[in-house]
């Protein structure tokens, strides 16, 4: 079996680069004396606050042009064990207040609900508890945008369709018989309902879901704060009109019969502007949109010709998008790239083949690549990209864990150089479609390498 | 017996990272006066008037060094010669510039005596040259700074060097080890009745450390951390055993050579041997 050697290795980039040589990415020969890689990372947002868990789960923000390096759980212990660089798509955060839910940044009530502001510290934001004591009539508190120039979405930019929705949550402390609910309504279309979910707890304090509009795409386990679990819940709404009106509620005793009493604890209603599903926390709104960049990563390297064959394994943690194909439009996460500007290599997950990765030649003309449905079972990804012949009509075929897949029709156009000498971190060529996740390893290497050769290299 | 730690390369030195920007501030007054700037504090000068200190007494004094990109940490080393025994110091980490939500990497009350101890000891562990070292589990971001309280009244803390980045503790160093060999030197005459006279003594610690590498990637590290850094005549922490920490000792590279030899085993496992010597050592009393 050949073994990937030290002198093979031409790029390593990711949580695991970070935490044992101390950055984000290095060169196959370590650091070198004339100083670290050249980096160029962006999130051209002009400095808004966007969120990643340290090792106790709390959320923290990251600000202007900051990489984000989340720890993550990678052995499902519930333990955050390992760090992960974190890229995500663009995105912008429209529901406002949606951090407080009280009158001071335009939220109304109905009845006299109980508001207990920073009840549970998730680090950088607090969850509010919100009661309805009342057990003769029901006590919410909501947002209508009528009137407001600011809208849940924009019209039409943000198009009709389904739209993410995410909240923190953990277990009420009086949950209502019918749990807690979420919801937005439309009132132009008569008080449609266009999303709803009612949350409950079972006996381990985990969420459970009922009285559904819209799609519950799961639950992410945050932290444990004293003997709270924290989750976030990740949603899709069902399809929305961005030119209508809508209201947005959270009450406490889920809506049932007007004799119900219960709370919610919550923090950061997320509603954001378009994707499949919803994207990493942005730090809190008040009574402006806050537009998220996405994160972009860039290193400039010598060391890649045409002349050789590659080899790229990235190990990334599994989220729920993998397996699934969700949303309005199903996008092609990027892991990596070889050169930003054509003829280049390029590495990523298609979504819109559940479990499955991607790679291509782009040879300026034709796109070759196969995708293949074979993501193996586990917390981690680990994914192989193969790319051989490229100066004479290359060839390229992926591993998901369950074996390589068939070779891909020779590329039409032969090169003698990349486009240019970037690499990719964390994205793709082509669209602009990022990870949205953590990366814990990426390794590019000379020469043609299997799954397993590729993983010895990055223990 | 524990395992080695090396830690050569340093957030606060511009030598090693001359795009880090380092500033200080205080809640009152100014966070560095001229002559005692906090630049100081990276430029491993072991001169006990080389040292950052603040305007104002009595009042909470912080250095920040943003990183020119993120980046990890797990050791922190404050030199000998600072007024900072049972005080609290705080190395905290951020990614947004103003530390309005940030990590604490660690948070110690620093020794006010010498005792066997591990470098991940909860207060950390104070050599026996009272210097100051602490181990804590990685973190990583791009804005770091250390956090010293008000110490009381009249006090402003003194710090002559520090020390803050990842350590490096690659495997068991061969055996035998001698790490409290010393040499010393000086000046002697014999006089008529065969009496020595000697003056101008010195003495410091020096020594030997060989170890064959168990993990290939390990090999680049060994080549940043002691070839290029350490190899660049740029001092670095020997904890010969994390175990015992308090015998760790500053060290320069003995003029001569360092090696990473690649035999034996292969080109896989390469042996790391060199020579050290203690750097600047207290004058022998």
């Amino acid at each position: 079996m050949p073994e990937v050697r030290p002198s093979d290795i031409i790029f390593r980039a990711g949580g695991r680069v970070l935490e044992k040589y101390g950055v984000p990415a290095i060169a196959g020969g370590g650091r070198p004396r004339t100083g670290d890689l050249i980096e160029t990372f962006s999130r051209a947002d002009g400095g808004v606050q966007v969120g990643f868990y340290d090792q106790a789960g709390l959320l923290r923000f990251a600000g202007l042009n900051v990489l984000r390096a989340q720890w993550m759980d990678t052995d499902g212990d519930a333990i955050r064990d390992r760090l992960a660089l974190w890229f995500d798509d663009a995105r912008t955060s429209r529901a406002l207040g949606n951090n407080d839910f009280n009158a001071a940044t335009g939220w109304f009530q109905v009845g006299t609900p109980v508001f207990t502001a920073n009840y549970v510290s998730l680090g950088a934001i607090s969850m509010t508890k919100i009661a309805d004591d009342d057990g003769a009539a029901t006590e919410y508190t909501g947002f209508n945008y009528n009137g407001k120039t600011d809208k849940p979405w924009a019209s039409p930019t943000d198009g009709d369709g389904t739209k993410p929705v995410s909240i923190f949550w953990t277990k009420s402390d009086l949950e209502s018989p019918s749990g807690a609910q979420i919801n937005i309504t439309d009132t132009t279309a008569a008080g449609a309902v266009r999303f709803s979910a009612n949350i409950k707890a079972d006996g381990a304090g985990a969420p459970v879901i009922s009285s559904l509009t819209g799609t519950y795409l799961g639950a992410e386990f945050i932290t444990t704060v004293g003997t709270r679990k924290v989750y976030r819940l990740h949603f899709l709404t069902g399809t929305v009109t961005v030119a209508n009106e809508h209201v947005i509620r959270v009450v406490p005793s889920g809506g049932g019969p007007a004799s119900e009493t219960g709370d919610i604890i919550c923090a950061l209603y997320q509603v954001e502007n378009a994707g499949a599903f919803p994207s990493s926390p942005i730090t809190p709104t008040t009574t402006v949109a806050i537009v998220k960049a996405a994160d972009d990563l860039l290193y400039t390297l010598l060391g890649f010709s045409p002349s050789n064959d590659f080899t790229a394994l990235a190990r990334v943690v599994r989220t729920f998008w993998m397996d699934s194909s969700v949303g309005p439009a199903p996008i092609a996460p990027g892991i990596s790239a070889i050169g930003s500007a054509l003829p280049s290599l390029n590495f990523f997950f298609a979504q819109a083949v559940p479990g499955a990765v991607a790679v291509q030649i782009r040879d300026g003309a034709t796109i070759q690549g196969p995708a293949a449905s074979n993501l193996a079972a586990g917390t981690i990804v680990s994914v192989v990209g193969q790319w051989w012949n490229l100066k004479a009509g290359g060839f390229c075929k992926q591993d998901g864990g369950s074996g390589f897949s068939a070779d891909s029709t020779p590329a039409a156009n032969p090169f003698s150089k990349f486009g240019n000498a970037d690499v990719y971190v964390g994205r793709r060529i082509g669209a602009s479609q990022y990870l949205n996740g953590g990366l814990l390893d990426l390794i590019w290497a000379r020469g043609r390498f299997s799954l397993v050769e590729m993983l010895k290299a990055a223990t | 017996m524990g395992q080695p730690v090396f830690l050569v390369r340093n957030f606060f030195s511009r030598r090693i990272y001359p795009l880090h920007i380092l500033a200080a501030s205080a809640a009152s007054g100014a966070g560095e006066i001229v002559g005692n700037e906090f630049g100081r504090i990276g430029d491993a000068c072991r001169d006990p008037f080389d040292y950052w200190t603040n305007e104002t007494a009595n009042t909470e004094v912080r250095g920040v060094v943003t990183c020119d990109r993120s980046r990890s940490a797990d050791m922190l080393a404050i030199d000998r010669a600072h007024n900072l025994a049972g005080k609290q110091v705080l190395c905290e980490v951020a990614d947004v510039s103003d530390f309005s939500s940030l990590q604490v990497a660690c948070d110690c009350t620093l020794p006010t005596v010498t005792g066997t101890g591990d470098l991940d000891d909860l207060n950390g562990i104070r050599t026996e040259e009272g210097a100051w070292l602490k181990r804590f589990p990685v973190r990583s971001g791009k804005y770091w700074r250390l956090r010293i309280p008000a110490m009381g009244a009249s006090l402003k803390p003194q710090i002559v060097n520090a020390w803050l980045d990842l350590s490096w503790s690659p495997t068991l160093l061969d055996t035998p080890l001698a790490p409290d060999s010393h040499e010393i030197g000086g000046q002697a005459s014999t006089t008529q009745s065969g009496w020595e006279i000697r003056s101008g003594i010195w003495v410091r610690r020096m020594g030997h450390v060989g170890m064959r590498l168990l993990v290939p990637s390990d090999y680049e590290l060994a080549r940043d951390q002691i070839q290029y850094q350490f190899g660049l005549n740029r001092p670095m922490w020997i904890i010969h055993d994390d175990e015992q920490a308090d015998r760790a000792v500053l060290a320069l590279p003995r003029l001569g050579k360092i090696e990473i030899e690649q035999k034996g085993r292969g080109w896989f496992y390469p042996r790391v041997d060199f020579d050290w010597i203690e750097h600047s050592a207290k004058d022998a009393a």
